[in-house]
């Protein structure tokens, strides 16, 4: 528990000793922003904030953070909450490992491995519905393994909450259910009993929403760089350590030989790790928990057998502790560095107060969450465009605007879509959006007639654009 | 007697080679790649100071390193009390001549036969494309080969007894810290774990041993050293952050014929005979670690996913081993037939052939790497630079000139060829390219401006490698003054955009 503090309190920790007390990362601002809008009664179906009025992708965990918001205020609410789950998580994985009967060390080596992980660390101190989702599914299984009907009722209520989340999340508690229920006739029918509820919820509310919304909320999240976003160190925001991959593959070929006793581990390693692949890149948050199994198995064994040459076994046990720790330590000072900054709060506050609310903003979908936050304003592409209707539309003038070097049609576009002001930072000019400088609109906005700098601080301008007729 | 006798034909072996390195080495003073220069400014930062340049003011006129330094405190060792002008040829000689020990250990261990171990040595000695990259050369591959075989020789060794393991850390942990090519002995110790499970060979406990602690040991350090790379380059940082208009002279597709000629024809055909004999016919394990190496090698080659150069050296090397194998099966096959009495007469036919295939292209790369090294020319343009230019000057040169620049004339430069962790290399290149070939003068003028630009240097080397006789718009007296003039020519550039007043004289 005393580690699992550690790893939580310390990102935000290093933020305010740096400084810098925004949240982490983008997608918390939004979560935030759909928390605060229910906690002001402000929530309707559609998020007036966003271009093309799409629906807002609710689900149980703004609820939840906008509950916390009554107690506290909502920013503090959504620094905690993550947090408060993560240290229920782990208690709850203790008592799950318990039941499953595992050997003490290797319960204990598990949950430490899964504790320091990058995965483990972003679900719990980023406020985004992962961390409700991962508890929701080891609260369903805890009560599921229990006996009693009082316990299955608790089980079948809790997983009845995953559908809300999404309907690919269904897919991980059939799985997880599935597999500890095989060969046992009464979990079988709690299995069944379950699976039904979850799949009757998961129907009636999906299509409530296509009734209501069309589309659907996303399905799907395809990771364009997959390696380099599985991979914690070469960048992935939620990605595994790279030493964690290299002993996933040790812990794969040392428990090679006991594969029967524990295929229920191999199996789910290959259906996550295909689901994380080509269905929603964000299921690796419980692929993490099936490599922090074999890690921890792994290490074990390779602690317990007999070695040939003591020396290397010294350096081998001495680097598998080095080399967690790195990673950890990397991905916490890395959260802690994590935009947003002072500078992109107070620019993009800029906004609030010296521009037209009717007037979109123009930047690139990584800025859109906090444009809405901090400006107040709507970009016209955030990190949820995917779900807008004519989203792939959106994308393609955005790109058409940032590449175009003909002024004519770059304002027609620029009108068409009723933007007042186009934000770019220093990211976007290294490669971003543009690799060259004067590449597309940065060519442009050399007319002094059609562009004017309306703000600027150390990485980021503001342009204005300048109306025809104006 | 006899082990004498053999010690004191090694000891020739390697004077020969060392002779050979030097009497071509010190026929220039200078080096044929500009990163020698950038080597010996970090040794001599090392001497000075204990620490190499991380932070650097001047290259791309200000940026960071990510080094493995090793090399550099070992070159720095001998700094102490020899010259750096003896340290980069002297030494760098003697560290790749060292490499005929370590094929003598690795062909013995192979063949335990001294006359075939003998013979290979030799041959090891005179590799084209070896003698290619480290001749006139500070490169990390002259300390890094030797390096690399000797770990592999205690891997084998260690394997069979374990005393020898603590040899083997010690070197890994060296090969790791001096060049992040240390990935290739990882990769080919798993494809040999693979084959050798494939081919129902009986891997030991300490092979594994071996090959896991290794594994690990290299992902923790070279993620460590490059972790600020990794996460801006992703897996990229294979290519080095290259620019794409040059990456192709680095990782070129693998053409067969120039793989022969770098490598020797004697030993590329037999090495592969014994690859295919050993592995798959008789089976051997100790000709399938070398296998596993040359497969590896050739994987990624093929994947241009390592420079060219290096892996026709590592795969020569390999095959040279192999060949020592070859040479023994040769002579037992000999001593079976009627020929067996004029044995010594093979012998010479063998050496005459092995001269004539691998030692007189070797003298002929040699001999081009003295042709190759920058002259005295460009180097004392340099020089005047140190003597004539602000401390603060920026100066414009091609990307191979940039650590000359840095090391001879201690001025900023506009680009080297150290990619890695350099910001805008394409644009860079693009620019110093359009600096060198633009006609119209106020374009080039806003680019001097832009980078600060105040020298460029236009030598026989920047007009070979952009196609000109001169900078067109220099003739501007207004613009431009011809500081210095010796076949290199240095240009002192002057104005700002906005004043330009062409006036030719």
């Amino acid at each position: 528990m005393s580690i699992c503090l550690l790893v939580l309190f310390l990102p935000y920790t290093l933020r305010y000793l740096r400084n810098n007390p925004t949240f982490i990362g983008e997608d918390s601002y939004y979560h935030t922003r759909v928390a605060k809008a229910i906690l002001e009664n402000k929530a309707s179906f559609y998020d007036e904030q966003a271009y093309g009025n799409r629906p807002y992708d609710l689900n149980p965990y703004h609820f939840m953070l906008a509950g916390l918001g009554h107690f506290t205020s909502i920013n503090r609410a959504s620094k905690a909450l993550p947090m408060i789950l993560g240290l229920l998580s782990v208690l709850l994985m203790f008592m799950i490992t318990g039941k499953m009967k595992l050997n003490w060390k290797l319960r204990l080596l598990f949950i430490s491995v899964w504790i320091i992980s990058p995965i483990f660390i972003y679900t719990y101190t980023v406020s985004t519905p992962l961390c409700l989702i991962l508890l929701i599914n080891l609260a369903g299984l805890y009560f599921f393994l229990n006996k009693g009907k009082l316990s299955l009722v608790i089980s079948t209520i809790l997983f009845s909450f995953v559908p809300l989340f999404g309907l690919y999340q269904i897919i991980i508690p059939i799985m997880l259910l599935l597999l500890v229920s095989i060969g046992k006739k009464q979990k079988i029918r709690a299995f069944y009993i379950t699976m039904s509820v979850m799949i009757s919820i998961a129907v009636i509310y999906n299509v409530y929403l296509l009734v209501v919304h069309n589309p659907l909320p996303q399905a799907m999240y395809i990771e364009k760089d997959l390696v380099r976003s599985l991979i914690s160190d070469l960048g992935g925001k939620i990605g595994l350590g790279a030493f964690s991959v290299v002993l996933l593959l040790v812990g794969i070929f040392l428990m090679w030989d006991k594969r029967k006793e524990n295929y229920p581990a191999y199996l789910m390693l290959i259906i996550l790790s295909l689901l994380c692949i080509f269905v929603h890149f964000e299921i690796i948050i419980f692929l993490n928990l099936v490599v922090a199994y074999f890690c921890a198995a792994g290490a074990l064994n390779l602690a317990r057998r007999g070695w040939d040459l003591k020396l290397i076994k010294t350096f081998t046990m001495v680097l598998i502790i080095c080399g967690f720790l790195f990673s950890t330590v990397s991905y916490i000072n890395r959260e802690a560095s994590m935009e947003p900054n002072n500078e992109i709060a107070s620019t993009f506050s800029w906004l609030n107060n010296n521009t037209d609310e009717n007037e979109y903003v123009l930047s690139h979908p990584s800025n859109g969450f906090w444009i809405e936050y901090f400006g107040n304003r709507s970009p016209i592409t955030d990190g949820m465009t995917v779900i807008t209707k004519d989203s792939s539309k959106l994308s393609k003038i955005s790109n058409e605007i940032f590449y175009s070097r003909d002024l004519n049609t770059t304002l027609e576009d620029l009108e068409g879509l009723n933007v007042g002001y186009i934000i770019i930072d220093r990211k976007m000019q290294s490669g971003e959006v543009w690799s060259k400088k004067k590449e597309g609109l940065l060519f442009l906005l050399r007319n002094s007639e059609t562009f004017k700098k309306a703000y600027n601080s150390t990485s980021i301008d503001i342009w204005e654009i300048i109306k025809r007729g104006d | 007697m006899r082990v004498k006798k053999e010690i004191k034909i090694l000891l020739a072996i390697f004077i020969i080679t060392l002779a050979f390195r030097l009497f071509f080495s010190l026929q220039t003073p200078n080096y044929i790649d500009d990163d020698s220069y950038f080597i010996l400014r970090q040794v001599s930062h090392v001497t000075e100071t204990g620490k190499p340049i991380l932070n650097d003011p001047l290259s791309y006129g200000g940026r960071n390193f990510v080094e493995t330094p090793l090399y550099y405190y070992v070159l720095s060792f001998f700094n102490l009390f020899l010259p750096i002008s003896i340290v980069g040829k002297v030494i760098t000689s003697i560290f790749a001549s060292c490499l005929v020990f370590v094929v003598y250990l690795l062909a013995k261990e192979l063949t335990r036969n001294e006359e075939a171990a003998l013979f290979t040595a030799f041959i090891s000695g005179f590799i084209p494309i070896f003698l290619k990259i480290t001749l006139n050369s500070v490169s990390t591959l002259s300390f890094f080969m030797p390096l690399l075989f000797l770990t592999i020789y205690f891997f084998i060794r260690a394997s069979k007894d374990k005393k020898y393991a603590i040899f083997f850390l010690l070197l890994f942990i060296g090969l790791s810290l001096t060049s992040s090519l240390s990935f290739l002995f990882a990769v080919a110790t798993l494809f040999y774990i693979v084959l050798s499970w494939l081919e129902k060979f009986s891997i030991t406990k300490a092979e594994i041993e071996i090959a896991l602690g290794s594994a690990l040991f290299l992902v923790w350090s070279q993620f460590i050293i490059y972790k600020k790379v990794f996460l801006l380059e992703g897996t990229g940082i294979i290519w080095g952050n290259i620019p794409v208009a040059i990456i192709s002279q680095y990782f070129s597709q693998f053409n067969l014929w120039e793989a022969i000629i770098n490598i020797g024809i004697i030993p590329f055909v037999c090495g592969i005979y014994i690859i295919y004999k050993y592995v798959f016919k008789i089976k051997n394990k100790e000709v399938l670690f070398f296998a596993s190496f040359a497969l590896s090698t050739f994987i990624l080659l093929w994947f241009r996913m390592i420079q060219i150069n290096i892996g026709l050296t590592m795969l020569g090397i390999v095959l040279i081993i192999l060949f020592s194998h070859y040479y023994k099966s040769f002579f037992e096959y000999v001593e079976k037939t009627k020929i067996s009495q004029h044995k010594n007469i093979v012998f010479y036919a063998v050496i005459i052939l092995f001269v004539l295939t691998s030692v007189l292209p070797s003298i002929g790369v040699a001999r081009s790497s003295i042709g190759q090294a920058y002259t005295d020319t460009e180097i004392s343009a340099f020089a005047w630079l140190s003597k004539n230019t602000p401390a603060d000057a920026t100066i414009a040169a091609t990307y191979d000139e940039g650590n000359l620049v840095t090391f001879i004339a201690k001025r900023k430069n506009f680009i080297d060829s150290n990619f890695l962790f350099a910001s805008d290399v394409d644009q860079r290149l693009n620019d110093i390219r359009q600096l060198y070939t633009s006609i119209i003068e106020t374009d080039a003028i806003s680019l001097l401006n832009k980078y600060n630009v105040t020298y460029i240097v236009l030598s026989d080397r920047a007009r070979a490698q952009y196609g000109i006789k001169d900078i067109k718009y220099v003739k501007d007296v207004n613009c431009f003054d011809l500081a210095y003039n010796n076949r290199t020519r240095i240009y002192q550039s002057f104005c700002k955009t906005g004043e330009v007043r062409i006036e030719i004289k």
